[in-house]
């Protein structure tokens, strides 16, 4: 804790003296960093990198849009420049957004010294992807469900030889959702490795972070208390749940012309409240987890590229994506898991920019809403909004809320239709917020364990 | 929230994925078994480590007794032995196989010292170990056997053989942009040989050399890669010695005995093994080059058949060996590592069939069986053939029976003699010495097929049980009698030729660790080398062979000018016109025709006196065009096409002989296939010249004076017209031959009369 401080002060002391080259990284990574247009290394970088190029097992913790990703990559490229083999290092991710994204930056950092990396994530051909391993490539970034099944299925494909475990965002692999997956791959790679953990937000619970098995770890934190980015201003706003709507077309309309990240509590909600802003004339696109993989991959890209200025998304988007260009998050249903909330509005404001967001309160959310208030231990503000103007828009509200409720059962009773029909129209259009598979899943499920459907 | 979509996927993943796969799911990270696993492997490493210095003492003498090996060879056993004592000596080893020659020597020494004591202490055991385990000798035998000592020297980098010239290394990058060109960038170079006359090799090279030793100073952290060599002008075999020309030895005392049918009229003047053509070809061949030979006879055909059947007999020895060696390496070294298996271990394709025979008849399949056997196994009590009653129950008999009387030309008894069903496909494992026949695709080395066969199994799109898998990984594709597919259906082999190589639906068991780097790029295609035999040189068949054929090692292309052409051959005294049209691009030559056709050519044939004409269309589609226009316009005409029913025929040739049906459409399909002759003709018009070229004179021969009706028209009066454009250039040429061909396409005029005959 004190150390950390301390080299905080240093940092804001000096900030010019740092460099990339301080931190022991070699010349060719220097130049890379520079090609990229990174300056100086960033609280994180400075403090993780020495760290694991001494060799240690390593936590890290740091704000969002800080720079954790580099903080890994670089000491990975290093000691793989001066030990080159393949099947190095083992990325995981809990969403495959983000493992392309890492695989974007491990390119960019090791495109000059020919680091060959593969992405393993679901929703992908299995043949492609076996392909792809086949090229001995040096890093793999992986979500586990995926990996594992490569594991059990591809026929010569092991990880006995890796040297570096990475988990990325590590409290939310190490949480249940992963447990199977992750028990089955730390039991197939070698003990003798070095294990980085690096998060925003960090499980307290020492069990979980036995399993990943660090060996004296050294933990690197760059802010004690859970912390949001300065330079975000935080707001929220006390509204009953029946006037959800209104108020976030409301706001929509006043800060028209910024981009938007709206997060949503299910599937099914993000796609009632992108046909709902369509509707009335916003761009808005929906990505939720039950999207087939490319349909995701054209709705990010698409509003990444800023053809959509509204992205609504479940928790699937809420971590690790970095798309500098968001202004403002707004969380309409507010985070069960407090820690979420911090991940969700880490979003905007990355990197130094500034940044805003809006927090959505009824009067069944306020406890969940004091949590967060504790986490992150701050007192927001409320976001002003006069009673008046947004009651003008009430009526033209419910009128599309009447239309999309009966767009919502229209696509209820077209998966009705059962598998063929659906099939055949699953390519019509790239923007349909078609949530694949609920029902169908949904009712597998509970046939299996005897429940009604 | 996404947390509840976890175990719904899980879900999903358990019950449905895989389900089908019988395959036993290897081992599922079983700690528990870890430990008595540990004690197991350590006995085996024990045992195999006896047997090792047993074996390697056993190679030893082998090599010391032929005398011809070198230093390089010495050191495989040497290296057999450290491979298996543990896996920190083989660390070294790998140091080792990737150092440079010079390095590698002085290396090897500290190596020899280091281990010589433990040499020592075995050396004891071996001799008493000697007599105990002679009973086993079999065993051991075989395994010296798997370890093949050429390829454990071509791991090491000595690439001397074609085969692993070809196959061993990745394309560089340079290469790959020049071969992956469209059109490929290429050096053309002409040669002449005394049999084959003119050869064009057309080789891809890459433009800009310098630069890659430049990249090369950067720091990366890729290996040092060996990358293949442009191809090579192969060079004319001039003594045919086996080994030199890398023939596996286990075949190479059957190649007299099975090639005796084509050198016994020469062997008094010639001892050579194989004829001057078959030399010729091979070296070609064994070239790994792309080959298209489009002067293939009824007389020449044994030859040409021998020489590709042992050369794909030869590649998938070869493949074989070098896989099991690996096998058995990989095995003693106990490296199960992924990164640990070596490169030099990347043996395999994605899948294993490598060699696909494209023939047209049940017949054709036959004798090259025959002959396979004949090469594998020859007079070997050892070797055995499995299926092989099935095999020659289901590919003889079923003969088309030949008229006694009015015989059939030659050329259609030898074409349709045996078995002429099209639709068939055999997988043919090969083993050391069985012949496997009918293996399944997935686990067979050749499959012969028609081009009816392996259309229906790989199906169309859309189509529910479509597999063309078993197509990944072709390195050989061979196309022998290539102008009867122009005659069977050649969509077909469009379709099949597109479905080579795509990325596989399923994995089919294989080991992604052994798949060769350029399987897992993709480039099998810039691999595989293609082989087309055909009796005519036409633009469909050169087509496939210029565009579907990317072989980087380059092509070679046969082509020598026709002197006389078919023309010579017509007996009677008939002047025959040539009519030219002109055209801008292949696809408007269809357009052109038709219009040339029925506005210059029609009218001339309208007239009563010009009765018994025939039309003469080589292409389906036209002929369908034609029958349509002729119909609307109400002309009097009757037509026989290859779908025509035999009474329907009959009562065609009928009236078209007595004078009933002004025209005849007869399609060139029809010819082929039946022949007859038709009578009463005193005109013909081709309206494109003959695909096969001496349909020409045998249907200008048709009007001699015995087959015409002497109560219908006279001798004065009767013509032959032949429609031509320059895409028609290749078969005008058989015609009329080369030199008279160019004339005529260059010449101003576009009407050309012959006249032949006297």
């Amino acid at each position: 804790m004190e150390e950390s401080s301390s080299i905080k002060e240093q940092d804001q002391e000096n900030p010019k003296e740092t460099s990339w080259k301080d931190l022991g990284i070699v010349d060719t990574l220097c130049k890379a960093c520079e090609d990229l247009k990174w300056k100086s290394p960033t609280k994180i970088q400075c403090e993780a990198i020495p760290l694991a190029l001494e060799g240690k097992d390593i936590i890290g913790l740091a704000e969002t849009g800080s720079g954790k990703t580099a903080a890994f990559a670089l000491p990975i490229l290093q000691t793989l420049l001066e030990n080159p083999q393949r099947y190095f290092a083992l990325i995981l991710t809990p969403t495959r957004e983000l493992a392309f994204q890492i695989s974007e930056q491990f390119e960019a950092l090791g495109s000059s010294i020919g680091v060959k990396c593969a992405v393993i994530v679901g929703g992908m051909d299995m043949m492609s992807q076996a392909l792809l391993l086949a090229k001995k490539p040096h890093i793999l970034i992986a979500t586990p469900g995926r990996l594992v099944d490569h594991l059990e299925n591809t026929k010569g494909f092991n990880l006995r030889s890796l040297k570096f475990l990475v988990m990325d965002e590590a409290d939310r692999i190490l949480n249940m959702d992963f447990e199977v997956e992750v028990d089955k791959i730390l039991r197939v790679i070698p003990r003798e490795r070095r294990t980085l953990l690096f998060s925003a937000t960090m499980t307290k619970k020492v069990q979980k972070l036995q399993r990943a098995s660090l060996r004296n770890p050294v933990k690197v934190e760059v802010s004690t208390k859970y912390q949001t980015v300065e330079k975000l201003q935080q707001y929220y706003i006390f509204i009953p749940v029946k006037l959800k709507d209104v108020y976030l077309v409301h706001i929509l309309n006043e800060l028209a012309g910024n981009s938007f990240m709206i997060f949503c509590a299910t599937c099914n909600n993000t796609v009632r409240t992108a046909l709902l802003l369509r509707n009335l004339g916003f761009t808005a696109v929906p990505l939720h987890g039950q999207m087939s993989q490319n349909k995701r991959i054209a709705a990010l890209t698409k509003f990444k590229a800023k053809n959509r200025s509204i992205l609504i998304s479940t928790d699937v988007a809420s971590r690790g994506l970095d798309i500098p260009h968001v202004d403002i998050v707004i969380n309409f249903d507010i985070p069960t898991h407090s820690k979420d909330y911090i991940h969700r509005v880490g979003r905007t404001a990355r990197a130094g920019r500034s940044g805003r967001s809006i927090t959505f309160v009824t009067q069944y959310d306020v406890e969940l809403y004091q949590r967060i208030e504790q986490l992150i231990s701050k007192q927001l503000p409320l976001y002003p909004t006069e009673e008046e103007e947004v009651m003008v828009l009430q009526e033209r509200v419910a009128e599309a809320q009447r239309i999309v409720k009966m767009e919502m059962k229209d696509i209820e009773d077209s998966k009705k239709l059962g598998k063929r029909k659906r099939r055949q129209n699953d390519n019509e259009d790239d923007d349909t917020e078609q949530f694949i598979g609920v029902r169908k899943r949904v009712k597998g499920k509970s046939k299996g364990k005897g429940r009604k459907g | 929230m996404a947390r509840n979509k976890r175990p719904v996927r899980g879900g999903k993943r358990k019950f449905h994925r895989f389900d089908n796969q019988p395959k036993p799911k290897k081992g599922k990270f079983n700690l528990k078994e870890a430990s008595y696993v540990k004690d197991r492997n350590a006995k085996n490493k024990e045992i195999e480590k006896r047997r090792q210095i047993l074996e390697e003492e056993k190679l030893q003498q082998q090599q010391n007794t032929e005398s011809d090996d070198s230093g390089n060879e010495q050191e495989n056993p040497l290296q057999n032995l450290l491979s298996s004592f543990s896996n920190t000596t083989n660390l070294q080893l790998t140091a080792i196989e990737s150092n440079s020659e010079s390095d590698s020597s002085s290396d090897d020494i500290e190596e020899n010292d280091k281990l010589s004591d433990n040499l020592k202490v075995h050396s004891n055991n071996t001799d008493e170990e000697a007599e105990l385990m002679s009973d086993n000798e079999e065993i051991k035998m075989k395994e010296v056997d798997e370890e093949d000592p050429e390829t454990a020297k071509e791991d090491a980098g000595y690439l001397e053989d074609p085969f692993s010239i070809h196959l061993h290394n990745d394309l560089s990058d340079e290469l790959y942009k020049a071969v992956s060109n469209v059109p490929q960038i290429m050096e053309t170079q002409k040669i002449t040989w005394p049999v084959l006359g003119n050869l064009i090799c057309q080789i891809p090279k890459s433009l800009d050399d310098t630069k890659d030793k430049m990249k090369k100073s950067k720091i990366s952290v890729l290996e040092n890669k060996q990358f293949t060599q442009y191809g090579t002008v192969p060079q004319l075999i001039d003594n045919v010695n086996w080994n030199k020309l890398y023939i596996k030895s286990q075949i190479q005392d059957n190649l007299a005995k099975a090639n005796y049918s084509n050198i016994k009229d020469n062997v008094n003047i010639d001892p050579s093994p194989m004829t001057p053509l078959q030399k010729e070809l091979f070296s070609i061949i064994n070239n790994y080059q792309d080959l298209y030979y489009s002067e293939r006879t009824f007389s020449n055909a044994d030859q040409i058949r021998f020489i590709y059947c042992l050369h794909a007999i030869n590649h998938v020895l070869k493949t074989r060996t070098k896989v099991l060696h690996h096998n058995t390496k990989i095995t003693k070294s106990k490296c199960k590592n992924m990164a640990e298996v070596l490169d030099e271990y990347r043996d395999q394709g994605l899948v294993r069939p490598k060699v696909l025979i494209i023939v047209p008849f049940r017949h054709s399949c036959l004798k090259i069986v025959e002959l396979l056997i004949s090469i594998l196994i020859g007079e070997d009590k050892g070797g055995s053939v499995m299926n092989k009653n099935r095999f020659m129950e289901d590919f003889s008999g079923n003969e088309l029976i030949m008229p006694k009387r009015n015989p059939k030309p030659e050329d259609y008894e030898l074409t349709f003699q045996g078995n002429t069903d099209d639709t068939f496909k055999i997988g043919i494992a090969i083993t050391k010495k069985t012949l496997k026949l009918y293996s399944e695709f997935y686990s067979s080395d050749i499959i012969i097929s028609s081009l009816l066969g392996l259309r229906i199994l790989i199906g169309a799109e859309g189509e529910a049980d479509r597999d063309y898998d078993f197509l990944a990984s072709i390195e050989l594709l061979i196309l022998d009698q290539a102008e009867l597919f122009l005659m069977q259906n050649w969509d077909h082999m469009i379709h099949v030729l597109n479905h080579l190589h795509l990325q596989p639906k399923e994995s089919h068991g294989t080991d992604f660790s052994r798949i060769r780097s350029w399987c897992a790029h993709g480039w099998t295609k810039y691999y595989r080398q293609t082989l087309i035999f055909s009796s005519i040189h036409v633009p469909e068949i050169y087509g496939i062979f210029n565009k579907k054929c990317y072989n980087y090692a380059g092509k070679v292309k046969i082509i020598n000018p026709v002197s006389s052409g078919s023309i010579c051959q017509v007996l009677v005294q008939i002047p025959q016109v040539f009519h030219r049209f002109n055209a801008s691009s292949h696809s408007q030559a269809l357009e052109c025709r038709m219009e040339f056709f029925i506005s210059k050519i029609l009218p001339q044939y309208k007239d009563r006196i010009m009765n018994h004409t025939l039309i003469f269309i080589p292409s389906y589609f036209d002929f369908v065009k034609l029958r349509n226009y002729l119909k609307k316009e109400e002309y009097s005409f009757v037509q026989i096409c290859e779908y025509s029913k035999d009474a329907k025929v009959a009562r065609a040739r009928d009236m078209f002989f007595h004078s009933d049906a002004h025209f005849l459409l007869y399609s060139e399909r029809f010819h082929f296939f039946r022949r007859i002759r038709v009578k009463g003709i005193r005109h013909i018009i081709f309206y494109a010249p003959p695909i096969f070229s001496q349909f020409y004179a045998e249907m200008c021969n048709l009007m001699q004076e015995a087959y015409q009706n002497p109560q219908s028209g006279s001798e004065s009066n009767m013509t032959v017209t032949i429609l031509y454009c320059k895409y028609d250039i290749m078969q005008l040429s058989a015609i009329v031959g080369a030199e008279r061909a160019n004339k005529m396409l260059g010449s101003e005029k576009s009407i050309h009369m012959l006249m032949t005959g006297e």
